[in-house]
C-alpha cells in the first residue's frame, strides 16, 4: 500500500488517543478516551480495523502482553505510535488549520 | 430465564472464533463487562466485530483530505471516482455505519425467540425493507454526466 500524508478524522481521533495513553495504550484506552473527549461512542472493531490499517501503513506499532486473569486469560494488544505516524498527525493539523484559516463563517460566535 | 451471564458468554465465544483479533477483542468485551457495563453494550460490540468481518473496509474511503493529498492531474481523477463509488444504502437510520440493518435483524431474531409472535413484525420488516431497497436502488444508482468534474481548460 502506497505511503499517505494525511488521515481520516477517525484516524487521527485514534492516533491522538493512543498518545493520551502513553506507552502502553490498547484498544479499549482508546475507545474509552476518544468517548471521554470526543463524546462519541466507539466500536472496539471499528477502532481493531484501524489500528490495523494504521499499522500496515508503519503508522502505529502493536505487541502482545501478558495474559490477565480480569481479561478471563486472554492477552492485551497493546498500540504505540510510530515517528511516522506522529508526523501524519501533525501533517493532517496542518492541513486542517492552513484550510480552516481565513473562514469568516467559522468564527466563533459570542456565547 | 437465562441469566445475562449466558448471553454475554455466548458474545465472547462469538467474537472468540469468528472475528479479526478475537482473542483479544474476547478479553476486552470480558474486561469491560467486569467493569458493569451492559449486555446490550457487550452485543453491540459483537455486531459490530462480525460488521467488520463483512465488510472489512470500503473499497474507496470517503477521506477529508483525499482530495488536498492528490496532485492537480489527479485531483480531478479522484474527485471523479469519489462521486462515482459505490451508493450505499442504510434503510436502518442508525448512526452506526453498516451495521445497522443486520444488527437490528439480528436482535429482532433473538427476540423473536423469546416473544414468538414477534417473528410475524420481523418478517414483514424484512419483506418490505428489501422492497424499499430494490426500489431505491434502482432509483438512486450512477451518476449524471452533468455531475462530473473535468478540468478547465484554457
Amino acid at each position: 500500500m502506497a505511503p499517505r500524508n494525511f488521515l481520516t478524522d477517525f484516524e487521527l481521533m485514534i492516533v491522538l488517543a493512543a498518545l493520551r495513553g502513553g506507552e502502553d495504550a490498547y484498544a479499549i484506552q482508546v475507545a474509552r478516551e476518544i468517548e471521554a473527549t470526543a463524546g462519541r461512542s466507539v466500536q472496539l472493531g471499528a477502532v481493531y480495523t484501524a489500528l490495523k490499517r494504521l499499522e500496515d501503513q508503519g503508522l502505529v506499532e502493536s505487541w502482545t502482553g501478558a495474559p490477565t486473569a480480569e481479561r478471563g486469560g486472554r492477552a492485551k494488544r497493546y498500540f504505540r505510535v510510530t515517528s511516522r505516524g506522529m508526523d501524519a498527525a501533525r501533517s493532517t493539523r496542518q492541513a486542517f488549520v492552513a484550510l480552516w484559516s481565513g473562514l469568516s463563517q467559522l468564527k466563533e460566535r459570542p456565547s | 430465564m437465562m441469566r445475562s451471564s449466558f448471553w454475554v458468554r455466548v458474545a465472547v465465544r462469538l467474537v472468540e472464533r469468528l472475528a479479526p483479533d478475537g482473542d483479544t477483542l474476547a478479553g476486552d468485551l470480558v474486561e469491560e463487562r467486569a467493569r458493569g457495563r451492559s449486555v446490550v453494550w457487550v452485543w453491540w460490540q459483537t455486531l459490530g466485530a462480525f460488521a467488520a468481518v463483512v465488510w472489512p473496509s470500503a473499497p474507496l474511503e470517503i477521506r477529508p483530505l483525499a482530495l488536498v493529498e492528490a496532485q492537480p492531474d489527479d485531483a480531478y481523477a479522484r474527485a471523479n471516482v469519489l462521486l462515482r463509488r459505490r451508493v450505499e444504502i442504510d434503510l436502518s437510520a442508525n448512526p452506526a455505519g453498516h451495521i445497522g440493518g443486520l444488527g437490528i435483524t439480528i436482535l429482532a431474531a433473538l427476540s423473536a425467540v423469546r416473544a414468538p409472535f414477534l417473528l410475524w413484525f420481523l418478517l414483514a420488516a424484512i419483506v418490505s425493507g428489501a422492497l424499499l431497497g430494490v426500489m431505491r436502488i434502482r432509483r438512486g444508482h450512477g451518476l449524471p454526466a452533468s455531475r462530473a468534474i473535468v478540468p478547465l481548460r484554457g
